[in-house]
């Protein structure tokens, strides 16, 4: 399974995540730590696409990384535009593709 | 719920951490407000808390002495510090200014006496074919996801933009273990060596750089002027990218693409202020040509335009971290001297040290302005169908229909026509690109076609923290 995870030989920094936890990421378990934003956790494990536009269809990720450009929108937890870049990762959270507006997040489908 | 403060400082980088520490020191209570988990801003982001990393300091630069003031800010008992906390308006009064404050507990208004703005900057990101595929992200969200989240963007990875952000975030990714294919800086070779014997005297900022090119040197990065990626290609995440040499303008040269295999790829042409603050309390603000962006005007002594306003770091000009903290220092006695803490003369006094410092770091901005400035010659990489707004999928077709076909003048109008910049970012991604292009194709200048406006909105924020947010009484509206 992909990892982009900075490895410990490659750690200058010594980081010690400690224990990992799972959340749901479409219905599929993705591993994070304490500490980590959901963008992380999900690039670290191979997910680019977190969104998909409201006109076009059109599949949209990471940007600015920072919480500026809202590009990086997922629904958690039923909760339509959660800026994946600045939002931490909890276990057992459920994380899924935001389509357009979310509309389903509104009709109380979650 | 409502508070009450002093001095309030809006941004925890390097400007917001030593105006609060220098008002705090001068006796004014001091409320330091800031978006993120963390003080430090980008420039000294910190990992998490809950990664315990035993050596945090090998991934920064000069992180000493913004740890001391971090320390100190937590300890003394005249600052508050928000983390986590978003300003999503903000109203002036003669006696008192009012923030709206929205954080996990909900929403909550701060009235503070003074105010120092020092939100900071982000990459300016400059469009091109398939720079909105998942995998094309901005130097500054790279990192972010290497130095603070410790995870790489890609395996396979390309920088392209110009100035020298690019170097520290190449060395950063290469450290990681990712392997950057290269690093491309669209500004010409022959520039670099005119701005040569300017750089004398600026050792520190030599130094820096030359360590980041023996990283790059190290892990065989090259380094290669006068050229950018022009397009990003793939299917649903970025495949492949095209390189293209560029004339002196940024036009590209006929038939020079290349191109390279990658699975991310970051862009950055330097940074665009956070002027959303200070546009919405009315402060005056200038554009700069070099730098192509609207900055607040300020005195010497860091003074906006409104009374009881101050400014202090990326906001008044792009000065990086050296700059920001020297007018925070300056913006920090300032306010204190409009709390009545100093007289007139222990302010100058006070401030006189870090003037001068200032003066010989802005020398190195500008010339750093004038060296990387972005060239028009960007608009040619351009196809009809590229994505200029990125939240309202706003192709350069309509821009330049509104401009060719309609008439449009400035940007407001363009806006309008288009919907550029009414998405959820609220044109900080696309305001300064669509200045330029309307510019272009009006044949006017950015100052007269002006920038995108403010609303008294100017973060996103749920229906649910606005009616939380809502004043008792009518007459209390805030928005006007």
């Amino acid at each position: 399974m992909t990892d982009l995870r900075v490895t410990a030989g490659n750690d200058a920094a010594h980081v010690d995540r400690g224990a990992p936890f799972e959340f749901l990421f479409d219905g599929t378990p993705v591993k994070s730590y304490d500490g980590e934003t959901i963008g992380a956790a999900l690039v670290a494990a191979g997910v680019l696409t977190f969104r998909t536009t409201r006109q076009n269809g059109k599949p949209r990720g990471i940007f600015c990384g920072i919480g500026i450009c809202y590009d990086c929108l997922l629904i958690v937890d039923g909760n339509p535009n959660i800026r994946a870049c600045v939002t931490p990762a909890k276990a057992g959270m459920n994380v899924r593709v935001q389509h357009g507006s979310a509309e389903e997040a509104y009709d109380g489908g979650y | 719920m409502t508070a009450d403060t002093e001095v309030a400082v809006i941004g925890a980088g390097p400007a917001g951490m030593w105006a609060a520490i220098t008002a705090a020191r001068s006796g004014c209570h001091v409320t330091l407000i800031d978006a993120y988990a963390r003080p430090g801003g980008q420039y000294y982001k910190q990992m998490p808390r809950q990664f315990k990393a035993s050596a945090p300091n090998a991934l920064h630069h000069d992180f000493g002495r913004a740890e001391a003031v971090m320390a100190q800010l937590q300890e003394s008992n005249r600052v508050t510090i928000l983390s986590g906390t978003s300003v999503w308006s903000a109203h002036a009064a003669s006696d008192k200014i009012t923030l709206y404050l929205n954080n996990q507990e909900g929403s909550s208004e701060l009235y503070a006496r003074t105010l120092v703005l020092t939100p900071g900057a982000y990459d300016r990101a400059l469009p091109f074919p398939g720079w909105d595929l998942p995998g094309v992200m901005t130097a500054g969200a790279m990192q972010t996801l290497v130095k603070s989240q410790r995870v790489l963007p890609g395996r396979r990875i390309v920088l392209s933009g110009s100035g020298p952000f690019l170097m520290p975030v190449a060395a950063a990714l290469a450290e990681a273990g990712a392997d950057v294919l290269a690093v491309y800086e669209a500004t010409h070779p022959r520039r670099q060596a005119q701005y040569g014997p300017q750089l004398w005297g600026h050792w520190d900022k030599l130094l820096e750089a030359q360590a980041y090119l023996r990283i790059l040197a190290r892990h065989r990065v090259p380094v290669k002027f006068g050229r950018a990626v022009v397009r990003a290609e793939g299917d649903g995440q970025v495949r492949r990218v095209a390189v293209a040499r560029l004339n002196a303008d940024w036009s590209p040269r006929a038939d020079s693409e290349e191109y390279l295999d990658v699975d991310a790829l970051g862009i950055g042409y330097g940074f665009v202020p956070s002027t959303e603050l200070s546009y919405l309390l009315g402060c005056e603000h200038r554009y700069d040509s070099l730098q192509g962006a609207f900055f607040a005007r300020h005195s010497t002594q860091m003074a906006s335009s409104r009374k009881g306003i101050f400014v202090a770091g990326e906001i008044t000009g792009i000065g990086g971290s050296s700059v920001a903290r020297l007018q925070g220092t300056i913006a920090g006695y300032t306010a204190a001297r409009w709390l009545t803490r100093l007289t007139d003369e222990q302010t100058r006094a006070a401030s006189a040290p870090y003037m001068k410092q200032l003066r010989h770091q802005q020398a190195f901005a500008s010339l750093l302005h004038s060296l990387y400035r972005v060239r028009p010659g960007w608009q040619e990489w351009l196809t009809s169908d590229t994505v200029i707004c990125r939240c309202e999928e706003v192709s350069y077709g309509k821009v330049e229909e509104a401009v060719t076909q309609f008439g449009a003048s400035d940007v407001k109008t363009v806006k309008s026509l288009t919907r550029c910049g009414m998405g959820l970012c609220q044109g900080r991604v696309c305001g300064p690109n669509v200045t330029a292009i309307t510019a272009a194709l009006s044949n006017r200048s950015p100052e007269q076609v002006g920038a995108l406006s403010t609303r008294p909105i100017v973060k996103p924020i749920t229906l649910g923290a606005l009616i939380e947010a809502a004043p008792q009484t009518p007459s209390d509206h805030p928005i006007r």
